[in-house]
């Protein structure tokens, strides 16, 4: 009976283990696995820029810290915000689909940021390791709501400019203010541009399916038509195949360019995801 | 050494045969030929790829272009060089046989208006021209015209004609709502139509042109790669009584759309079918008709030899070597009913088989339901396409 413990806790143990990065590799703030594999707290009086890739400077440090404080305020503690940098995500969520996500969605619990009950509010990461360099947002809680695949894409758009020119705290400055934007006006986000773009592909489907719907009509008033076919007169088992021979004669290959999207730069893909902890985040982001 | 001949274009010593010189690739069989006309002495083989002048190549025994390296086999250059996609095949006199025999003494009315001569029994009496609703006014006796070979009696009365006409109308969206009450139905004319039924076997080859595409994308490039191809068939395919009626009255499309008619069905001709009913007599010979019924027939067999080789293939016809075997015609007389059908002082033309009962014929269209037509379904999905797309961009 022993033994079969003893597998058994060897089992937890090496499946715990997976889920997360070895000791050696692991973060300062990175929980042990095996004394307290998943905290779930509210932390007080957590830094709200984390720039372990040292990134920002002091006085930018600063400036950042004053407006997400001032963000979180504005909205009465309702969303938490994190700016947080690294020079790597360590290989936390290899082989997830969003393991780009996993890393700062760990930071963001395992750390205690959130607001309220469902720990509400986002954490901006950038990755900075060399071989892989990439931005991106994690939601959890309330805020979730507000992260949709068009929010995190306005998101995106709006920093990628800075993010590829290395210009990390006006991309900042940038996201803060975009984000501010999306809490004050809801999760769904109606502008000009979107009504104008969904009249005209409706109004194009409209024109498609009104015109065959109309024709057919119009089709079924003539029954007199032109003859092209003698199929009705064909006798029953007459045609015969005697031989047929395909000869290839040359190929052509045309090579046209694809401009990329203007919504969307980079590689980004966006949706639902868990972190390590077991809370549920949402998110997206691009590499660059 | 009587294989041996000298070759124009290098003096090397090359088969009699040869239709290339293996050495300087001169063509024999054109730049030699003294019969041929100019034009064709000059003739070359042209790249299907770039449309440069082919030149034999010695090594590969292949036809090579020296503009965009390209080889080709001999034979397949000389299929591709045939494009002809001529229906017009020729038809042996012969096919005339079965035509024989003359009608016994029949009456035959004259149109004023629109020169149909009408025939019928001495009983019946022509008053009104089936096509164009004119007063017939001459009468005259008719000898020794060509006797057809059958007649399919009529089998509708037309006494029905107007619940068929309700019949068709049926799901008729756009027909406006007062058409019952305000058409007006002239007078049902029953008459027998001359039409010409030909047989044949078409029996021969066909080539056509056919493409594949792929396409992959690789570094922010789509590359599309489209794989010409010479497919040759070699078949045959039977017609029977394809037919095309044999006068000029007579819209062909209109006749063409009450088609079918059910030929095992035909009898022998005899002037009594004519009791109560007009028929028109021919004025379009069968040499005339043959068109017709060559491009009908043509254009079903290429379609089925095109089935035949796949649809994996992009194809087109290129080149119709189609050739007719057995080929005879046959006069018969079939059922039609004419009549103009009146609404607000627009004249619809009908016809409905005599056998069947298909009825066909062009309705009035109410031009407020017409766009009704179109608005209604293109605001629905309008409304449906926008609120998908909104719900979609704000997701």
């Amino acid at each position: 009976m022993k033994k079969v413990f003893a597998i058994l806790f060897v089992l937890i143990i090496a499946a715990a283990a997976a889920l997360t990065v070895s000791a050696a590799d692991r973060p300062y703030w990175y929980p042990d696995p095996v004394i307290n594999p998943f905290p779930d707290f509210h932390g007080e009086n957590l830094p709200r820029v984390v720039d372990d890739a040292d990134i920002f400077s002091d006085v930018e440090e600063a400036e950042l810290t004053r407006r997400v404080n001032a963000l979180i305020a504005k909205f009465d503690n309702k969303y938490d915000l994190v700016i947080f940098t690294d020079v790597s995500n360590y290989g936390v969520g290899a082989g997830e689909y969003y393991w780009e996500g996993i890393y700062p969605s760990d930071f963001y619990q395992f750390n205690g940021y959130g607001k309220g009950e469902n720990y509400s509010g986002s954490v901006i990461f950038i990755c900075m390791d060399p071989d892989d360099r990439y931005w991106w947002s994690s939601a959890r809680g309330d805020s979730r709501e507000y992260f949709t695949d068009k929010n995190i894409n306005d998101l995106d758009d709006t920093i990628e400019p800075y993010m590829v020119d290395h210009e990390f705290y006006e991309a900042m400055l940038a996201y803060i203010s975009r984000l501010d934007y999306i809490y004050e006006h809801g999760p769904k986000i109606y502008e000009a541009s979107d009504f104008i773009g969904a009249s005209f592909f409706a109004g194009i489907i409209g024109l498609i399916v009104g015109g065959i719907r109309s024709s057919k009509e119009v089709n079924k008033m003539k029954s007199v038509k032109y003859a092209v076919y003698a199929n009705d007169y064909v006798i029953d088992n007459s045609f015969e195949m005697r031989d047929s021979k395909v000869s290839f004669l040359y190929s052509t290959v045309t090579k046209t360019y694809i401009p990329p999207s203007s919504s969307s730069g980079g590689s980004s893909h966006s949706g639902s995801y868990h972190s390590s902890g077991g809370g549920s985040f949402s998110g997206g982001g691009r590499h660059f | 050494m009587s294989d041996i001949r000298k070759c124009p274009g290098c003096n090397a010593d090359v088969g009699e045969d040869d239709k290339f010189c293996p050495y300087c690739g001169f063509r024999f069989d054109v730049q030699n030929d003294e019969t041929k006309p100019e034009s064709e002495k000059t003739e070359q083989y042209k790249c299907p790829s770039c449309g440069a002048p082919l030149k034999f190549s010695p090594t590969t025994g292949k036809l090579a272009c020296e503009s965009c390296n390209n080889e080709y086999d001999i034979g397949t250059i000389e299929q591709y060089a045939k494009n002809n996609t001529d229906a017009s095949f020729k038809w042996d006199k012969k096919y005339r046989e079965a035509l024989k025999g003359t009608l016994p003494e029949m009456t035959v009315y004259n149109c004023r208006s629109c020169g149909a001569e009408i025939i019928t029994d001495a009983t019946t009496a022509a008053t009104h021209c089936p096509y164009c609703d004119n007063e017939v006014i001459i009468a005259e006796k008719l000898t020794g015209a060509l006797r057809p070979n059958g007649v399919i009696p009529f089998k509708i009365l037309k006494d029905g004609i107007k619940e068929k006409i309700r019949e068709f109308c049926r799901g008729k969206k756009l027909l406006p709502n007062n058409f019952f009450d305000e058409q007006k139905i002239d007078q049902v004319q029953g008459i027998y139509v001359p039409v010409w039924l030909f047989d044949g076997t078409l029996d021969g080859k066909t080539s056509y042109d056919a493409t594949t595409t792929s396409s992959y994308i690789s570094n922010s490039y789509r590359y599309t790669t489209t794989n010409h191809y010479l497919i040759e068939c070699d078949g045959k395919m039977s017609f029977s009584r394809v037919p095309v009626d044999g006068s000029t009255k007579m819209d062909d499309d209109l006749m063409n759309s009450i088609e079918p008619y059910d030929y095992s069905q035909i009898v022998d001709f005899d002037g009594q079918y004519l009791s109560g009913f007009l028929a028109d007599r021919f004025d379009q010979d069968p040499d005339e008709s043959i068109p017709t019924a060559s491009q009908r027939m043509m254009n079903s067999a290429t379609q089925r030899f095109s089935a035949a080789i796949g649809s994996e293939y992009s194809k087109t016809l290129r080149n119709n070597e189609l050739k007719l075997k057995d080929p005879s015609v046959k006069y018969v007389l079939l059922p039609v009913y004419l009549f103009n059908l009146s609404y607000k002082d627009k004249i619809y033309r009908f016809a409905m088989n005599g056998q069947t009962g298909k009825l066909v014929g062009e309705l009035p269209i109410d031009k407020g339901k017409k766009r009704r037509a179109f608005w209604i379904p293109f605001l629905i999905t309008f409304i449906i396409a926008f609120i998908i797309i909104i719900f979609l961009l704000t997701r």
